[in-house]
């Protein structure tokens, strides 16, 4: 019998550019922020999972970076569990935490996902980020702006043949996101884009702009989860139930097969744990890491019909004054994608919409139900390496 | 698990241009998926005869299989792969 387990602190560290500071240093302020949210103390941890992905390739910490990382946040001793798992890194490290005290094993456990991605090189860190995807993809130049383009995972140009969908259409995400991580202190890029300013930005990969595309970033998310019946010895706001927490690999495929893609299946057998449907979501952050994902994710995640994902913003649904807001963050593109960050940047900013503590980005009323859903990696077959999602309740 | 031998010959899938690319590749490149007769669809990158230029490569059209280096420059001009080219484009 699992017990249920809520999420009772968060914190971050800004999206950007920090070049000063190593991976610790970008670590700390977002745990302490996390602890002292949730009123808990370095010694109340009984474990912690540490996402990061880059950090090996990009600063040379091959081993052991989460011991580091939290050394020096002053975590000692207890068990800590290095979590590597691409652009999911950080919500796998969440499911990691949520296990540890839903199994029984810890009643207080800590979730951190950090990532450092300017070195002063960026030909360097496109190339770390290659090097998540299966190496015969990687050592022939594929990136991930590809991937979203012609993958057949996804392969947003099939989409203008078959849905009719434009490329005014594959600006409109990466619009609506940037007013609302215009709202968003924590966010890289605050500044509200244009349609046209989409789509006259240089292309990365046809059809592809620059605007369309989440930049390199650093950062860091943590999050402190705690036995429900635990959590009042610590702090007096209501704890942020995890309802589910639901962690897929990719599948190889050939091309004539016909079941449902692996972000769908991951995101309905979160649904069934948590006992809803998609249509009871009162916001969602999702993994717009090219932000005209987000049209295709609407339809994967259940939120619409295939091919009326431009409709969703064009009736103002999913945008921040809507009845279902997605991405109130900002999303990948403007809140920041430092990747082994986001799962849990995405965490963070739920629980403050859930709290009513987003400040100007606040969604109103308060959501009670919402989803975060992140992934990350490619393999040979046609799909992605590591799908999450998790659904919070308050 | 049975092993399969590959053909030389596929039908491209999907294809865009890149204008960005790790270190050790020149831009812009074409970067495809190939459906092979056999059953699998894979990534691959196209040969260097073929003007990268949009209209080259059309969807569905037939391709053959070539061997040639990774890429024209210094890091990758010794490492050989497979790369696919139009059929109707230089000899057989």
């Amino acid at each position: 019998m699992m017990r249920e387990v809520g999420i009772i602190g968060v914190g971050a560290h800004p999206t950007g550019r920090f070049m000063e500071k190593p991976l610790k240093a970008i670590a700390y302020p977002a745990i302490w922020r996390a602890l002292n949210d949730a009123g808990v103390e370095p010694a109340d941890l009984q474990a912690a999972y540490v996402g990061n992905s880059l950090g090996g390739l990009l600063t040379g910490q091959e081993g052991v970076r989460g011991q580091v990382v939290l050394q020096y946040s002053g975590i000692t001793g207890i068990p800590v569990v290095n979590v590597e798992n691409a652009c999911a890194s950080a919500m796998t490290a969440l499911r990691g935490a949520w296990l540890e005290v839903a199994s029984g094993a810890a009643d207080v456990a800590l979730a951190v996902g950090v990532e450092k991605m300017n070195v002063g090189d960026s030909a360097r860190t496109i190339g770390a980020l290659g090097a998540v995807s299966e190496l015969e993809l990687s050592e022939m130049g594929m990136q991930f702006t590809t991937s979203y383009a012609i993958h057949p995972k996804i392969n947003l140009k099939a989409r203008m043949q078959d849905y009719g969908w434009t490329i005014r259409d594959f600006a409109k995400p990466a619009v609506k996101n940037s007013s609302n991580g215009a709202l968003n202190p924590l966010a890289q890029h605050r500044r509200p884009l244009t349609i046209e300013e989409v789509i006259q930005s240089r292309i990365i990969v046809d059809p592809l702009t620059l605007l369309m595309c989440s930049s390199i970033s650093d950062g860091a998310a943590a999050a402190v989860v705690c036995a429900m019946d635990v959590a009042p010895r610590f702090t007096n706001k209501r704890p942020i139930r995890i309802a589910s927490c639901v962690l897929r690999s990719g599948e190889y495929r050939l091309p004539d097969d016909k079941r449902p893609d692996s972000a769908t299946t991951t995101a309905f057998a979160a649904y069934e744990q948590a006992g809803i449907g998609p249509e009871d979501l009162d916001a969602i952050e999702l993994h717009d890491a090219m932000a005209p994902a987000e049209l295709m994710l609407y339809e994967r995640l259940g939120l619409c019909s295939p091919g009326d994902g431009p409709k969703l913003i064009d009736d103002q649904i999913t945008t921040l004054r809507g009845r279902r807001p997605v991405n109130p963050s900002g999303g990948l593109c403007s809140r920041g994608h430092p990747v082994g960050a986001t799962g849990l940047l995405q965490i963070c900013e739920l629980v403050w919409q859930m709290r009513g503590e987003a400040l100007a980005r606040q969604i109103q009323p308060r959501p009670k139900v919402t989803m975060a859903q992140n992934q990350g990696g490619l393999l040979l077959g046609q799909d992605s390496a590591v799908y999450a999602t998790t659904i919070l309740m308050a | 698990m049975d092993e399969i031998e590959l053909g030389r010959t596929g039908k491209l899938y999907s294809h865009t241009i890149a204008h960005v690319a790790p270190q050790g590749f020149s831009t812009p490149f074409f970067q495809v998926f190939i459906d092979l007769p056999e059953g699998p669809r894979v990534f691959a990158l196209v040969g260097s005869e073929c003007p990268v230029e949009p209209g080259v490569l059309e969807d569905g059209m037939e391709m053959r299989l070539i061997v040639e280096p990774l890429a024209d420059t210094p890091e990758r001009r010794d490492l050989l792969t497979y790369k696919y080219i139009p059929m109707r484009h230089g000899g057989s």
